[in-house]
């Protein structure tokens, strides 16, 4: 990867990455300081990146940075059933997009970025699988329990409503 | 294929945008055949989350490579900066300590020092009256003074010669003879001014001479006899050199010398009670087995 190749990287892909980062941390500062470090870290390894797979390694490394985050400021909270008082307190009548957002925050961190990764960039099973260090199989099976997780959320919310 | 049992996965896979065409004309021949998942379908579908455009990073020049390059770039401390607030990280619970025993050690230490000085001058003392009485080790006989006197005052040849006889004897070491079987008492009290029977005209001379001479040798015997040395004499001489001999010693020599002389002396104490005395200090010794 040339020093072009690498601006023109930041351009297409450090607002996708940053999207992807801040839906997941919820916080625009660690969020931009986990872009920075992915774009440094490809910006080091410039020799052995290409630009054809520069996109999914900056992913790759932003997922990454983001779980260390998690893991050092142990915000990484496991929430594989829902708080069933968050779920009724925090939601008011507001669009689909906003219960949508709401109940993305009760997903762990791994189920968001599946569906993050899935939604926002498009990706396969097996390109989400190589960011998220799963297999396929795995990938599948974990987009579509998040996605049935948030389905059951919103239809609790629109019973409530 | 896609049936009642499977329809969710199949549902699912739909949102997830993995069917190909073909499979998604079938998801929806299925929904034909049953519209009361139709529902189900619209629902699973809704759960798609789409990239919100006004969010963007906020300021995309830290990124590029200039930038990068130029954040490369160590730059020095500025050593002028300085944080105002240091009196509020330093910890204050633990005060200095100053051991306690430090100055009684130095205290004891100077102590000891006064109390070897005192102890050593002291020992100079001790041995020099030490010396003084070795060198009385064996009792010796002196020549009764009288005798010479007495014969030097019956030959007026020898008066002048014994009068300066005796006006050196302060200065003059005595006459030491090898001692014999057993000391022989002089016989002080035998001593006697014996007149000149001839009108020699050295006679008053000879009789005022004679007079000096034994009021020399009473007060000489007066003399022994208050230092309580009857049967012996003085080597002042020996005293004389032993004590050079003495003052050449090294301290440490003499230290040890003394306490062995202090050892030497408690020969005939007790076991229980043989002490050496170093300064002030009385170190018990035993020899208890």
């Amino acid at each position: 990867m040339t020093e072009r190749e690498y601006n023109i990287c930041v351009e297409d892909y450090a607002d996708g990455v940053y999207r992807f980062i801040l839906k997941n941390m919820q916080h625009p500062e660690d969020a931009q300081d986990v872009v920075q470090s992915a774009f440094e870290k490809m910006w080091k390894n410039r020799a052995e990146v290409k630009i054809a797979t520069a996109k999914s390694y900056l992913f790759t490394v932003a997922y990454n940075q983001m779980i260390d985050h998690f893991r050092k400021n142990k915000r990484m909270v496991a929430v594989e059933q829902f708080d069933e008082a968050s779920k009724v307190g925090g939601v008011g009548p507001i669009s689909v997009k906003r219960e949508l957002d709401e109940a993305l925050q009760q997903l762990t961190p791994l189920q968001k970025s599946l569906i993050l990764l899935k939604d926002y960039e498009g990706y396969s099973y097996e390109e989400i699988g190589k960011i998220t260090a799963l297999n396929a199989s795995q990938v599948k099976v974990y987009l579509h329990r998040a996605r049935l997780q948030l389905k059951e959320y919103l239809g609790k919310i629109e019973n409530i409503l | 294929m896609i049936d009642i049992k499977n329809y969710e996965s199949w549902f699912l896979l739909y949102a997830d945008d993995e069917l190909t065409a073909a499979e998604k004309l079938l998801v929806d021949d299925f929904l034909r055949s049953q519209p009361q998942l139709q529902g189900y379908f619209n629902a699973i579908q809704q759960i798609k989350f789409t990239p919100d455009e006004n969010i963007s990073f906020p300021d995309t020049s830290t990124l590029f490579s200039d930038q990068i390059i130029l954040d490369e770039i160590k730059l020095e401390a500025d050593q002028t900066i300085v944080y105002p607030f240091k009196e509020l990280l330093y910890k204050r619970n633990e005060k200095r300590r100053i051991d306690w025993r430090i100055p009684f050690a130095i205290a004891a230490s100077f102590l000891l020092l006064i109390g070897l000085f005192v102890f050593m001058n002291q020992e100079d003392e001790l041995s020099s009256r030490k010396l003084l009485s070795n060198t009385i080790d064996k009792p010796v006989q002196i020549q009764p003074l009288t005798d010479t006197l007495h014969s030097n005052a019956l030959s007026t040849s020898h008066r002048v010669k014994t009068r300066k006889t005796f006006q050196q004897l302060p200065k003059k070491l005595p006459e030491v003879s090898e001692p014999a079987s057993s000391p022989v008492e002089p016989e002080y009290e035998s001593i006697q001014a014996v007149p000149l029977s001839s009108p020699d005209p050295m006679s008053n001379v000879a009789s005022n001479f004679t007079d000096e001479v034994i009021k020399a040798a009473e007060s000489r015997i007066n003399a022994m006899k208050n230092a309580e040395v009857e049967t012996s004499s003085i080597n002042t001489e020996l005293i004389i050199n032993a004590s050079l001999r003495n003052e050449n010693r090294t301290s440490l020599r003499g230290l040890i010398r003394k306490i062995t002389r202090r050892v030497l002396k408690d020969d005939d104490e007790s076991d229980q009670n043989r002490r050496i005395q170093v300064g002030s200090f009385a170190i018990p010794v035993s020899n208890k087995k």
